[in-house]
């Protein structure tokens, strides 16, 4: 277990007249390895959660372990725990401050004190993770870069601390087709080649049931649901009542349903959708399994 | 962390309250006439019950105290540091004195200079308070009507009053989104392993670098969001515009002033005559 998050609970500005419950009682394991997907609507608490993750909040209820620390006992080494756990934020771009990419992303590996001739593989490195050429992009200036390009930069600034875990809140906010599709091919292959565990918070459920092996759901500040994307997703009211919404296959498949049609509803792409209804067609000519109407 | 929580001021807490139904330029101008008392208070005694009078004003506007106290704690390490330092320079403005406390080398503290500066402190904590007061109570829309109103008291002279209010009301509006944006960037570079307040002044002032450029850069973006919003809704400053709400003052109204002439009379009254001048 690399993160193990025990009945968390968290006040916004406590103690002032715009105090606001974000989180009671959460309960969240993740294994190693896993590609976790935390999704919510928003004001659900996800952001709030995330931030447990890398210690930029630490527990006053409940118990945050990170990798065998325990971020709520006071001798916590908070920067061991931020070096394991990479955290992107919503709009990671918004953090870039150096005139290069390449100086950018070797601000973390800086800060903590790596070696000089170390830092200049990590953000080679790091940078061929997120699909940026090094060579290119390393003398590159920030300003020179699209949207996506920014953002991928930034994921790299994380992943150049060569963390275990990578949390992405929100990775796709804000992007165009095509830089959402980099954006997600980044984290897969982070996920599959460099075999980090990852924690995707996103409120794209198209996303999330492309990606996630593993999905929970969070809904004013508690863990509604959790499980397979087929078993999440597949939950219609739940999903609906929350205000998450359907995913569209989903959304097609209940409605059949509502008609009479006795077709499963966790479906999760166009692919296996088509695939569902034709071999309901083929079995209702067939006449063998017995569906309504 | 969680910076949002110290800052006061600028914050407006909504609320159904006598203070907040005031007429907001009623408001301002008590809270300039308080202010100005302020500068004529001599002693500790003077403070207190200004400081008293203060709290009850909040009680009234049904904020909570604690909150509005909150918003001097950033303050304090600066307060502290003013008063150390003007506490060891200022031996020889009181060169005659027969008090001395401590004396070494150049720096001379005498009994005198230590009351002067108490009081200097005192009236600062108390400006600091007054001001948070006013925002805390008053509507963004309340400030600028108000500002506006009575600046325009100077346009025959050619004082842009609405440009002003609109100016002081943009400032003051971004105080809170100034620190949240702060608050999400430092998080963000400390999550790159960026440390915050740690080694010698040096280290500390270069630790401000990767956080002070994106905020700096995220400003002038939104100046400029800000500066399209109002011109796409064809903003040209206060000429020809009407009001929907005019200001006009109610009994609520006459009944501050009143209670607060009453205050400082009886205030300056008690001090003058039966409060000594050494409390």
């Amino acid at each position: 277990m690399i993160i193990q998050i025990e009945n968390l609970h968290h006040t916004y500005m406590e103690g002032t007249p715009f105090e606001t419950k974000v989180l009671h009682g959460v309960n969240l394991e993740v294994k190693e390895g896993e590609l976790v997907a935390i999704i919510g609507p928003t004001r659900s608490g996800k952001s709030t959660l995330v931030q447990y993750m890398n210690a930029l909040f630490l527990p006053k209820t409940g118990r945050v372990v990170i990798d065998g620390h325990d971020t709520s006992k006071k001798t916590v080494d908070v920067r061991k725990v931020r070096q394991t756990v990479g955290l992107v934020f919503q709009y990671p771009e918004h953090q870039l401050f150096q005139e290069t990419v390449g100086k950018d992303v070797a601000f973390g590996p800086k800060v903590c004190g790596i070696p000089k001739e170390e830092i200049d593989d990590r953000v080679s490195e790091a940078l061929d993770a997120v699909g940026l050429e090094p060579k290119v992009f390393k003398n590159r200036y920030i300003f020179a870069l699209s949207g996506g390009q920014k953002r991928r930069a930034a994921i790299a600034g994380v992943l150049a601390l060569q963390p275990k875990v990578m949390v992405f809140d929100d990775p796709t906010a804000g992007l165009d087709p095509k830089g959402r599709e980099e954006i997600l091919g980044t984290i897969r292959r982070v996920h599959e080649k460099q075999g980090l565990t990852v924690i995707l918070v996103s409120n794209n459920l198209e996303d999330v049931a492309r990606m996630a092996k593993r999905v929970v759901v969070l809904s004013e500040g508690k863990v509604v649901l959790e499980g397979s994307p087929h078993e999440v997703f597949s939950k219609v009211e739940v999903m609906r009542q929350i205000g998450l919404g359907l995913l569209q296959t989903v959304e097609i498949m209940s409605r059949l349903k509502e008609r009479g049609f006795n077709v499963p509803l966790d479906s999760l792409d166009a692919d296996e959708t088509a695939r569902r209804i034709f071999e309901y067609k083929q079995a209702m000519k067939g006449g063998s399994a017995g569906g309504a109407v | 962390m969680e910076l949002s929580k110290d800052i006061t001021l600028g914050q407006y807490v909504p609320r159904d309250s006598v203070i907040h139904k005031l007429d907001p330029r009623v408001k301002i101008i008590l809270w300039m006439v308080l202010v100005t008392a302020l500068f004529f208070i001599r002693t500790y005694t003077g403070y207190l019950v200004f400081f008293i009078f203060l709290m009850g004003v909040i009680h009234l506007a049904q904020i909570p105290i604690l909150y509005a106290l909150r918003g001097l704690r950033p303050a304090i390490p600066f307060i502290v540091v003013l008063f150390i330092i003007q506490l060891l320079f200022s031996g020889s403005l009181y060169a005659d004195s027969t008090n001395v406390l401590f004396e070494w080398s150049f720096i001379r503290i005498t009994a005198e200079a230590v009351r002067t500066y108490s009081l200097t402190i005192c009236r600062v904590i108390l400006l600091f308070f007054s001001v948070t007061l006013l925002t805390l109570a008053t509507s963004l829309v309340g400030l600028t009507d108000g500002m506006e109103s009575l600046m325009s008291v100077g346009r025959p002279i050619g004082v842009p009053a609405n440009e002003l209010a609109m100016v002081m009301v943009i400032a003051l509006r971004f105080v809170p989104t100034l620190v949240e944006e702060l608050e999400r960037i430092m998080k963000a570079q400390m999550a790159r392993g960026a440390e915050v307040e740690t080694g010698n002044f040096i280290q500390r002032t270069k630790q401000r670098i990767p956080i002070l450029i994106p905020l700096l850069m995220n400003t002038f973006q939104r100046a400029e969001e800000l500066i399209i919003a109002m011109e796409a809704r064809c903003y040209r400053g206060g000429k020809g515009r009407t009001k929907r709400k005019t200001l006009r003052l109610g009994i609520l109204d006459y009944q501050a002033i009143a209670v607060t002439i009453l205050f400082l009379v009886v205030f300056f009254s008690l001090t003058k005559y039966v409060i000594p001048a050494s409390w």
